[in-house]
């Protein structure tokens, strides 16, 4: 039922018997369950995959694997939409919506592709230079390039898949799952420890897959024995779809699980699409392979030009032929073996032309095949536009050059193989040494940094023996032996000679960025001479594919053009990722409600049920305010006010920050952190502080309560409650060792409400008969002990609204029951829950301070106007810093009260402050607004601002810019809501 | 590795344990008079070696840090233990403070549990490298955990304070949502 041209009858690991149909630029295509896309299209006969990033020049596949360049999609649309996968390694699923990315309208038209032909007026670097003429061109110019460039889109929508993240830990991991890798993690298997084996193919395997004959040779049966083995072991885990994207130190390395990727949009929903490994290994081996190089020989950038070792995969693996009639091109023996598998599938060879005039293993086999080999040849350039139609070979001359006619072969394939590069990227970024090798042509691990060994290719080793035989020693922790053979013969011809000097003769080294022989040449001229700088100036080994294929070719033209040998060049920096990673990967499940930890107090369930609008307070969630149906926030916040005004409110104070202080020191201690005295309170009695930083900048406050002769009961506000315990266990443990004194947070031991107003007292004294209320036996800045609704509670007479209020602490469980019982007791006096914006209105007509709000880190306690919390005679936390001379300056931001000449008019916070009407910029500001409320009792805004001078300048009239306009006010006493605290001791 | 979900248990059981009795204790390890105070008290001496617990009758002691534990004790019982154990430590450089209200603990259990908690935690949960009686406090996710492995079956305890119990619960659901669909 086949309507593929160029599958195979048989062979391969595709499944025959699964069908599926796809779509590729709205095309209906079919392949097969075991295809990639690139092993689809290619058996339907698609070479015309995708367009060049600069100069949107047709291009097809080139690699098999993770270091494809050219054959770019977007997968998918709408949401789930992913740009710039490689079509090379996405794998094939009924349904499949694939488009090419960075051409318009089509790939096979592409308007953009004018640009090919003015190619001369975007050299490397052109960027650059439209920087420097002419002026003000690049504002034009930018807005063309970002047109023009950059790849697949990015979707607008949230992502609807799920994603994952996982730690893991291990005695030996192992990197990549080939013949090297597969031995090194049964060897390490068979020891009993535990083991991960995690590869990115899809199955394990690696080159053994894509190998037709083995002869002999360990093969498919090799790989199905060890991994049935592996499998069988409860200590190994095999991750396949993993790619290990970064190595870090301390051997914690990263890895890629695409878990559903190759299921598609129907995957199940509860099963991650991808999940990100933290991979923490006492010792990792990396088996991670070599790359194949392409050759730089003049057009070697059209479709249907390929990597030799690419198109044998395609051919054993995936029963889908590249091409009918192929031209090889090479400078080592790997190649030859493409050739035969290629010729034993019905492909034509038309010639292998080899770079060498005497390769020192000559190719016996393809010559008995009957192949046609040219020594001392090569393909010094193509023909065909949007798929290669011919190729020209010439000699090569001793001397470099060209050496006798061109000959055209028609062909729709062309193969290249500049021999092989390990993969040392997770062994460099690792913190490894690497070392170039002049008989391999390659650059080799060299030294570790970290408990790392490299076996197999990426060690230089060529047969699968020795890689087996490397992967042993490394697996059971012994130094692997030294490679047998040599990776390839290579690292001669970069480049290859073109036709004549002419710019249509362009030479590709890195094809995902139109990097050319010549942009390094020009590089160069224009003094770009070090790899790092050449990099950045013709992006050469950037973009997704990051130099996989073309470093090295790259690294060999910039020697030549420097004339310096190449290890002297040596390479940019590997930096993870060696793949890219979605952010969906990165993010995992902390996305959406549990982006972060939401806190929330025993009473949470009732403000939600009351209808409270919530503000986050850190993590905490506090209610806000509760509006009635059809009230404004600022009729809500005016009604909750004015109830604690005039009757009683409560509110949620559960999360303000509480440590239990304990100990002989601890009134020491207290003296030390806050800037009073606290020698002479009193068991039963409470005391308002400041804490100070090094820098006399204002930290934190709060009321702290004697509950014992040793023991004390701080608090903070609630956004520093753990950054202040933090603080303070630093003091004693690196300061004052010497203090004995336990502090241990009881925050979430407590629910605690506050009920405040002139009606406090009678609610109260209805819920409990052990404390006695009035005020004489429980006087302002007193605690006491007892029952409140018959649960066991301290009580707290303190205000921080200016009215006579309690704080009434229950063991957490009892909170929403005794938050219910003081409702229900207030009734009839009114009560009414407030929310935070109603305390800091009530907070700030008393003019009190609110750490965060007034304070910014460079306010102190005498900007404040709090001077008289200061303790003369002892030492604290900031004191020495407060009498610097600057400190003590009147002219520094000082706390005021501002009163705007418009009493409707609630200034912005965080407005500026002028001394006089603006006359237009620079202006001079003296100030800024802080706090700034409507006020319901005084009927008419407050506001609290930080002001030159301070109070030195009261009844001064400043004035406030605004959108379009300016405001006065006049700076005034910031208590504007009985000034004399009458109310609160009542 | 194997895939250790059997036919019939559950991968992952997730559950929020009943209240329990619960007080923060400070004081010198190398003082035999705490020692002795505690274990009059408890049953048990505080368990001096790192990231260790101790069980006894009347509760499981669990090491916190160098002058740090936690004792659990049954809920009723808290105000009584906590009395009984400031007389035990009086005249000594010692805290004993009622916590139960602000803790709560969730336990994880089946074959499965480690992966759940390997999403969230750094530490190796491996039921071999966190043997019975092993404790340690990390993040789980973002949430600051005490983690205790109680005895020798496949049941972790995570204990986190009050006000993360919905994220931690939340995400752990989340977190076990993939091997519980697959049963």
């Amino acid at each position: 039922m086949t309507t593929q041209p160029y599958r195979l009858a048989e062979g391969g690991i595709v499944d025959r018997e699964r069908p599926l149909t796809f779509s590729f630029n709205g095309r209906r295509l079919t392949g097969f369950a075991g295809d990639t896309l690139a092993s689809a299209l290619l058996a339907n006969g698609v070479h015309l995959v995708g367009r060049s990033f600069k100069y949107h020049r047709p291009r097809g596949i080139l690699t098999a694997g993770t270091e494809e360049p050219n054959a770019l999609v977007q997968l998918e649309t709408g949401n789930r939409s992913t740009p710039n996968l490689k079509a090379t390694r996405v794998e094939l699923y009924d349904g499949l919506v694939a488009t090419s990315v960075n051409c318009w309208p089509g790939v096979s038209f592409d308007a953009s592709a004018l640009i090919d032909t003015a190619h001369r007026m975007v050299p490397a670097g052109f960027y650059y230079k439209t920087f420097m003429w002419p002026r003000g061109g690049w504002h034009v110019y930018e807005k063309l390039i970002r047109r023009m460039a950059g790849m697949g889109r990015a979707p607008e929508g949230p992502d609807p898949d799920r994603y994952d993240r996982v730690n893991a830990h291990c005695e030996v991991l192992v990197v990549g799952a080939g013949p090297a890798g597969l031995a090194a993690a049964r060897a390490a298997g068979r020891s009993g420890v535990r083991v991960i084996l995690a590869d990115e193919q899809p199955r394990p395997g690696g080159m053994l897959l894509n190998v037709a004959d083995t002869k002999g040779e360990p093969g498919a049966d090799w790989v199905g024995d060890t991994l049935s083995e592996l499998r069988s072991m409860p200590n190994v885990r095999v991750l396949t779809r993993t790619t290990v994207t970064g190595y870090f130190d301390h051997n914690f390395l990263v890895a890629v699980e695409r878990v559903t990727d190759h299921l598609g949009p129907d995957a199940p929903a509860h099963l991650p699409r991808q999940r990100l490994w933290r991979i923490r290994a006492a010792r990792v081996v990396l088996a991670t392979g070599a790359l194949e190089r392409p050759l730089t020989f003049a057009n070697n950038d059209r479709p249907g030009v390929m990597l030799a070792a690419a198109a044998r995969a395609y051919v054993n693996a995936f029963a889908a032929l590249p091409g009918r009639r192929a031209v090889v091109c090479t400078n080592d023996d790997s190649a030859y073996d493409a050739a035969l598998d290629l010729h034993r599938n019905g492909v034509e060879i038309a010639a292998i032309a080899d770079l060498r005039t005497d390769p020192a293993r000559p190719a016996a086999q393809a010559a008995a095949a009957g192949l046609n080999i040219l020594y001392g040849h090569a393909v010094v350039d193509t023909g065909g536009r949007r798929r290669v139609r011919s190729a020209h070979v010439a000699g090569i001359g001793s001397d470099g050059f060209l050496k006798g006619p061109v000959r055209a072969l028609q062909c729709d394939l062309v193969l290249m193989s500049g021999g092989w590069s390990p993969a040392v990227h997770l062994f460099s970024q690792s913190g490894g040494r690497l070392r170039y090798d002049d008989a391999l042509g390659a650059f080799l691990p060299d030294r570790a940094r970290q408990r790392v060994q490299c076996a197999g290719a990426v060690n230089g080793a060529a047969d699968t023996a020795s890689c087996i035989l490397q992967g042993q020693d490394a697996g059971s922790g012994d130094l692997p032996a030294a490679a047998s053979a040599a990776v390839a013969e290579a690292g001669s011809h970069w480049p290859i000679p073109a036709r004549n000097r002419s710019g249509e003769f362009r030479r590709f080294v890195d094809f995902q960025n139109d990097v050319t022989t010549a942009d390094i040449a020009l590089a160069v001229a224009e003094g770009y001479q070090s790899v790092e700088h050449l990099k950045r100036y013709t992006t050469l080994g950037m973009g997704t594919e990051q130099g996989k294929t073309g470093n090295v070719p790259g690294i060999a033209v910039l020697a030549g053009s420097l004339g310096a040998p190449l290890p002297a060049v040596g390479t940019t920096t590997f930096r993870p990722p060696y793949d890219p990673v979605t952010f969906g990967a990165i993010a995992g499940r902390d996305v959406g409600p549990l982006a972060d930890p939401v806190r929330e107090t025993p009473m949470h369930a009732w403000h939600v049920k009351a209808g409270a609008v919530f503000e986050d307070v850190g993590q905490w969630k506090r209610p806000f305010y509760y509006p009635l149906a059809g009230e404004t926030k600022r009729d809500a916040v005016v009604r909750e006010c004015l109830a604690v005004r005039n009757a009683v409110g409560l509110m949620d104070a559960t999360t303000l920050g509480k440590i239990v202080v304990s100990g002989r020191g601890a009134v020491a201690f207290l003296n030390r952190v806050y800037t009073n005295a606290w020698d002479d309170l009193e068991v039963g009695r409470c005391r308002y502080g400041l804490m100070l930083g090094e820098d006399g900048m204002v930290l934190d406050d709060g009321v702290t309560a004697r509950l014992a002769t040793n023991q004390f009961l701080m608090t903070t506000t609630t956004g520093n409650a753990s950054r202040v315990l933090a603080w303070l266990e630093e003091w004693l443990q690196t300061e004052w060792p010497d203090l004995d004194v336990y502090l241990t947070s009881v925050t979430e031991q407590f629910a605690t409400v506050a009920l405040a107003g002139p009606k406090a007292r009678a609610v109260l004294s209805g819920l409990t008969s052990d404390i006695d209320v009035t005020t004489g036996a429980f006087p302002f800045m007193s605690w006491r002990s007892g029952h409140v609704a018959g649960f066991p509670a301290r009580v707290f007479r303190i205000s921080y609204s200016g009215e006579l209020a309690y704080e009434i602490s229950v063991p957490a469980a009892h909170g929403l029951n005794l938050w219910a019982a003081l409702s229900r007791q207030g009734e009839d006096h009114g009560i009414t829950p407030f929310g935070t914006e109603a305390m800091h209105v009530l907070r700030a007509e008393k003019g009190y301070l609110m750490v965060g709000q007034e304070t910014d880190g460079t306010v102190t306690p005498i900007d404040l106007g709090m001077q008289w919390i200061l303790k003369k005679r002892k030492d604290y936390i900031g004191r020495r810093s407060l009498a610097r001379s600057a400190m003590l300056d009147p002219m520094r931001k000082r706390l005021v009260g501002l009163r705007t000449e418009d009493p409707d008019l609630v200034l912005p916070e965080g407005a500026q402050i002028l001394p006089t009407a603006p006359y237009g910029p620079p202006e001079t500001m003296v100030g800024h607004v802080t706090s700034s409320y409507w006020s319901g009792v005084l009927r008419r805004s407050v506001a609290l601002a930080l002001v030159k001078g301070g109070r030195d300048r009261e009844t001064t009239t400043v004035h406030v810019p605004l959108d379009g306009r300016t405001a006065r006010a006049e700076i005034c006493d910031p208590r504007f809501y009985d000034p004399d605290g009458a109310r609160l001791r009542g | 590795m194997a895939d250790p979900t059997v036919r019939g248990v559950p991968a992952v059981t997730l559950a929020r344990c009943p209240p329990r009795g619960r007080i923060n204790l400070r004081g010198n390890c190398a003082d035999p008079a705490f020692r002795a105070g505690v274990a009059s008290t408890i049953g048990t001496e505080p368990p001096p070696a790192a990231n260790t617990s101790r069980s006894a009758g009347r509760g499981v002691i669990l090491w916190l840090g160098p002058d740090e534990w936690l004792a659990e004790v049954a809920p009723a019982a808290e105000t009584a233990f906590a009395a009984a154990l400031e007389d035990a430590l009086s005249g000594l450089h010692a805290s004993v403070v009622a916590v139960g209200d602000g803790l709560v603990t969730l336990s994880l259990s089946g074959p499965r549990s480690v992966d759940v908690l390997a999403k969230g935690m750094t530490l190796d949960v491996d039921p071999d490298r966190f043997p019975a009686g092993r404790c340690a406090r990390s993040l789980l996710a973002k949430a600051p955990v005490l983690l205790h492995r109680p005895g020798t079956e496949l049941l972790y305890e995570v204990t986190v304070a009050r006000s993360f119990s919905h994220y931690a619960l939340r995400w752990l659901h989340d977190a076990a949502l993939e091997y519980v669909q697959t049963l």
